[in-house]
Formats: structure tokens, sequence, C-alpha cells
């Protein structure tokens, strides 16, 4: 298991500033390739005092900012005209809702950031908020300059445009993904007290996807019958390559190019990312470029040094990529205080599987010495969050908060004790987590 | 009059030829959604050439190129210390190469693959053949697998066979329905 994504590291390392800083100047770079000249936004502070121009004028098209609505009076807002309609909306300015950045342990590595999941309203991650985990950061990709390289042990080598990828019959899903280091394992036979709902689940989001099933194009290029693996690799400067099995490509693998009603983000894929729910996160190759068929692993460094798991007794077990059954309660969690606001009426969370769809979710306040059911919010689809609710609220007593969920396929999220003995999988951490709510209100994490 | 009737014939003859081409093209292009406009394209030569730069285990993509141990000092020092260290054993993790390369790699290729791909960080797909060989040679030598006077290159880099090849496997968990044994909501199972 890779521990250095562990850490949230807030270092003041000269090289942590430089990254800061090309990060910045190429976000500028990109801002002024796409987006033209920015004289609206100069206009508009310009002859903000007038307002029948603000109105009159089309393009004019302020941001709904605090500072530009026309009053900042929240007292009796009624009482006057409201801010103008805007090409691209922003959240309340009330609002405010931020992926975590995080820099793995090593000096000039792979950035990522986290979805905090106790913002998220139900179980579609807005596409801004989406976790992110790059090798090698985001590639630029000219939609027009994109090409798909599908060959290897077909018949016919072919390569696809994103019109061509377009063109073929779409097929929509509700899915959930997360990184393999998703989950808050217990380190030296005990868990973190302080660990919150973004250590245990930021590494993971969730939404709707628009795409192609691998199988349409697996189809047209003829794969040959003896191929049984194939090669995935990716846009990006790591040229992200897994060695991925036939079967999960034939029948649960997806070219996904529309995310939550537009185009797949860039940190997310842009403009064709494969998807395989289920799997983890890394070998969802995003920005995908080439796909070779072929018959065995290709032995890729991210599948035997990295994601692999180098057990204790000395074995490397590869391939480790199938995602199991976690619940999460949300609200409440790890790092809040029940005794500053008014408590909870009911404890939300969500339950997900990498096999099938949530069978049942049951919640214990006592320690798991009880369980009663908690109610699943439709639609409980396959492989994707699922949203339960249950009745519960504080009364300033000393309480522990379990959930443990299972599938329709048979299969229970663990123990950390289970998991400690079978641990029968290197990708995502996915024990039954306990948040303890302490008289003082506060809430840490607990073994059980 | 006669000219007339071979026009015919002609247009005629036109017209089947087309219909033959359209028909034998509508196989080819069989899953093309509209049936008139194709999609996609045969993949030209040149391009998978190009683009597929995976190195197999058994050495396949490998270049003709050499390294030397030496050489890779060299290419080390200007090019990958500023991550990795100037013994390339300082870290751990993403960045440690030494002894993580002993214990967490099957194949040799790994090594040419990752480092043609991925490296240098700033400049990924930058090093030449004769340098990635001498790199191979060097973390190769590092780790204690080859000798110094080890000469990389496309025959003897896949001949190396690493420590730990013999204990790589795939996670049984990953493939086909494996039922949980025990009870996984159990807090007995140690």
């Amino acid at each position: 298991m890779d521990s250095n994504l562990g850490g949230i590291i807030v270092a003041e390392d000269p090289d942590l500033e430089f990254i800061r800083a090309t990060n910045e100047k190429n976000f500028r770079i990109s801002r002024r390739m796409l987006l033209g000249g920015g004289g609206a936004v100069v206009g508009w502070a310009a002859s903000r005092a007038a307002l029948g121009q603000v109105y009159s004028n089309q393009n004019l098209i302020p941001q709904p900012t605090r500072d530009t609505y026309v009053n900042n009076n929240t007292d009796t807002p009624w009482t006057q005209a409201g801010a103008a309609p805007s090409e691209v909306g922003r959240r309340s300015p009330f609002v405010d809702l931020k992926r975590t950045i995080e820099i793995s342990g090593s000096r000039i590595y792979a950035t990522g950031s986290s979805t905090d999941w106790s913002n998220i309203m139900g179980t579609v991650t807005p596409s801004d908020l989406c976790f992110e985990r790059h090798h090698a950061g985001i590639p630029l990709i000219d939609p027009s300059k994109y090409r798909l390289l599908v060959h290897g042990m077909v018949e016919r080598p072919m390569e696809f445009t994103l019109e061509d990828i377009k063109r073929l019959g779409a097929e929509k899903h509700f899915f959930y993904w997360e990184c393999q280091g998703n989950g808050e394992p217990p380190r030296g036979g005990k868990v973190n007290e302080n660990s919150t709902i973004l250590d245990s689940l930021g590494r993971s989001s969730a939404c709707e996807w628009v795409g192609v099933p691998l199988r349409t194009i697996m189809e047209m290029v003829n794969v040959k019958p003896e191929s049984t693996w194939a090669l995935v690799e990716s846009y990006d400067g790591a040229g992200l390559a897994r060695s991925i099995d036939i079967d999960k490509l034939w029948n649960n693998a997806y070219l996904m190019y529309g995310q939550n009603g537009e185009p797949v983000r860039p940190e997310n894929g842009y403009p064709v990312r494969l998807l395989l729910p289920g799997f983890e996160g890394n070998t969802s190759n995003k920005w995908i470029r080439r796909i070779q068929f072929g018959s065995r692993m290709f032995q890729m460094r991210e599948e035997t040094s990295r994601y692999a798991d180098h057990t204790d007794d000395g074995r490397s077990l590869q391939y480790s990529v199938q995602c199991g059954v976690r619940s999460h309660i949300i609200t409440p969690s790890g790092g809040m205080n029940l005794a500053q606001t008014p408590p909870p009426r009911e404890l939300r969370g969500m339950a997900y599987s990498g096999y099938g769809k949530i069978a049942g979710v049951e919640i214990s306040t006592d320690g798991g010495v009880t369980w009663q059911r908690a109610r699943l919010h439709d639609p409980v689809l396959p492989k994707m969050a699922t949203m339960f609710t249950f009745p519960w609220t504080w009364k300033g007593e000393e309480v522990k908060l379990t959930s443990r969920a299972w599938d329709d396929q048979g299969f229970k999220q663990p123990t950390h004790e289970w998991l400690a003995k079978y641990s029968p999988q290197g990708a995502s951490y996915n024990g039954i987590e306990t948040w303890q709510v302490h008289t003082s209100g506060r809430v840490t994490n607990v073994w059980s | 009059m006669f000219g007339l009737k071979l026009r015919r014939h002609g247009l005629a003859l036109l017209f089947a030829l087309a219909g033959i081409f359209f028909f034998a093209g509508s196989f080819v292009e069989v899953t093309a959604q509209d049936g008139a406009t194709p999609i996609g394209r045969d993949a030209p030569e040149s391009e998978i050439a190009a683009w597929d730069i995976d190195i197999e285990p058994d050495g396949t993509g490998l270049p003709i190129g050499s390294g030397t141990v030496a050489q890779g000092r060299k290419t080390y020092d200007a090019k990958c210390t500023n991550c990795h260290g100037p013994t390339a054993s300082e870290n751990s993790g993403d960045t440690g190469i030494n002894p993580n390369i002993r214990n967490r790699y099957c194949c040799t290729t790994t090594l040419y693959d990752y480092i043609h791909r991925a490296m240098p960080y700033y400049a990924p797909q930058s090093l030449k053949p004769d340098e990635i060989y001498s790199l191979v040679a060097l973390l190769l030598y590092l780790n204690d697998i080859v000798p110094e006077n080890f000469v990389a290159n496309e025959t003897t880099v896949p001949a190396v066979t690493m420590p730990q090849a013999a204990h790589y496997g795939v996670n049984p968990w990953t493939s086909g329905v494996i039922e949980q044994p025990g009870d996984p909501w159990s807090h007995d199972n140690p």
C-alpha cells in the first residue's frame, strides 16, 4: 500500500513554491488561450453605476460575486433589483466550496485534490469538486488533435477522433470511482483518531457519465480471440499505462466524454477517459490515447512497483484493483463538534460497492451491539454511491456511531480485524468505520 | 441511337458498380451507425510505430543502443538528482530508487519503459536510448543485481532476471467473484 498519499503537507518547501508558481503560470496561459480578452469585465466595472446600462447591454455580463451585486443589502433584498443573468453561473457568494489540495510526500511528484463529502448534497459530485490524482499534471488537449489509437491483437488497427467516438451509440451511467489511496487504514494497530471524512472518503467522487462502451470499439477493430490483456495508455507526461484484463474490457469498460451534463473536465480526463467501474481509479485512464491488445500483462511501472501489494511475507500481488463494499456516516463525522451547532436530527451517509448494488446499510449507536436498518434513497445503482439516512439525535451523551453495508453480490463491508487477517485486496481501504461523539460534542475516529 | 444505348448501358453499369462498391463498403464499415459516413479509420502504420512506445517483458520494443554504469552516473548526475537525490538512496516512496528497484520490480524492461515514457519529470520522452540504457545499467548495479562492468543493451537487459520476479502474481481477488471467507463482520478474526 502506498502511504505517501496519506499526508497533507503544508511545508514551506521552495520546490512546492515552484510548483505553485508554475501551476499559476500555466493557468494564466491556458486562460488567455481559451478565453481571449477580458474587456467585458472592465466595461462592466466602468459602467456598473448606471443600472439601466447594465440591463440594456448584453455584452456586459456581470458575474454575481458578492461585490458585483447591484446592492449588497442582505437585510431587505426584495427592495432592490438583483444581479443580472450570467453566461456561467456561480455558487452563492455565501457558499464556499473547495477541493482540498494534496501534495504527496515526494518533492515534485503527483499532486491531487480531494472531495469533501461533507459538502456534497446527495450523491453526485459537482464536476468542479471531483477529486483528482495526476502522475504528471493535467495535459492540455486540443480536441481537434485528439486521437485514440487501437491496435495490437486486432484484425483491423484503427484510430478514432473525438467526433468518431461521439458518433458511436452513447450510454449514460451514474458511477462512483475512487483512488487506490481512498480510505483510512489503521496503522500500527491503531486508527487515527483525528481523521475526518476527507481522509476516509476524499479520494472518491460520483458523477453522471456519458460515453461509449469499449465493447463497441472492440467489435469494430475485431479483437482476436487469443487476446487476454490490453495496455491502456494516457496522453499525460507520465504516459500512464496499465494492463487490463480482457473480460473487464468487454463487459464493464467505457470511454466517457460527458460528465454531469458537460464535457469531462480536464482534471478528470478531457476529452475522453476510460472508466472501469468498481476498479481502483488509476486503471481508469484519463486522456486515453492508446489501447494495445495483447496476451499477457505488459508489466508497466504502475502495476509492478506502484499499485501492487508488496506483502510482509515478500510477495508482490499485482492487479489488486477490485474495490469492495464501503459505507460512511458523513454527518456527523470526525472533526465536527455537535455542541457548536444545533445537533443533527438524522445521520446521513453514503454506501458503495465495487461489485454491484448496495443491498442494505445498518447503523449501530451502541458500539456494534445492536443494529438497525438505515433508509436507502433511490436510485440505488450498481457501482454508484447510494445515500442513506437514519433518524438519530444527540442528547449530550457519549456515543459510538457505526455503519456497515452489504451488496447484492454477497459481499459485506468488513471489519478492520477481518481485513487484517484476509487482506483480500490492495485497492482502497474499506473497513467498517466508527465515529465517537464525546460529551464535549467533539467527534473522533475510533476502532469500533 | 447506338451511342445512346451504349451510354444508357454504361450508366447502368456505372450504377451497378457503384452499388457493388457501396455494398462492399457497407461491409467494411458495418459498425458505422448511419451507414454513410464511416466512423474511425485504419490506423496509419507510421502512427502505430510512433505511438507504440511500451517495452514488453521479453524485450519487444527495445531500441538498439547501449550504456554502461559509468555513463549512467553522468546521466544521473545531470538529469536525475533534483528529485531522486545525489546517490539514488535518499528517498523512499515515489521517488525512491534504491533499494525499491530490487524489491518492487519483476522485469528489467519496466525500468527502460518507465524512464523513457515518464522521466525526467519535467521533460518526459526526451532521453536518448543510450542514456536510458546507461541509467538502467546504473540502477541495476546500485541494487546489486548486475556487476559494475555490466553493459546494458537490447539483448542484455531483458536477459537479467529481477530478484523479486518469482514472487510476483496476480491478486486472486481481482479475477472472478470470490466469496469472503470467515465472517467479515466479526471482530474475532485475528
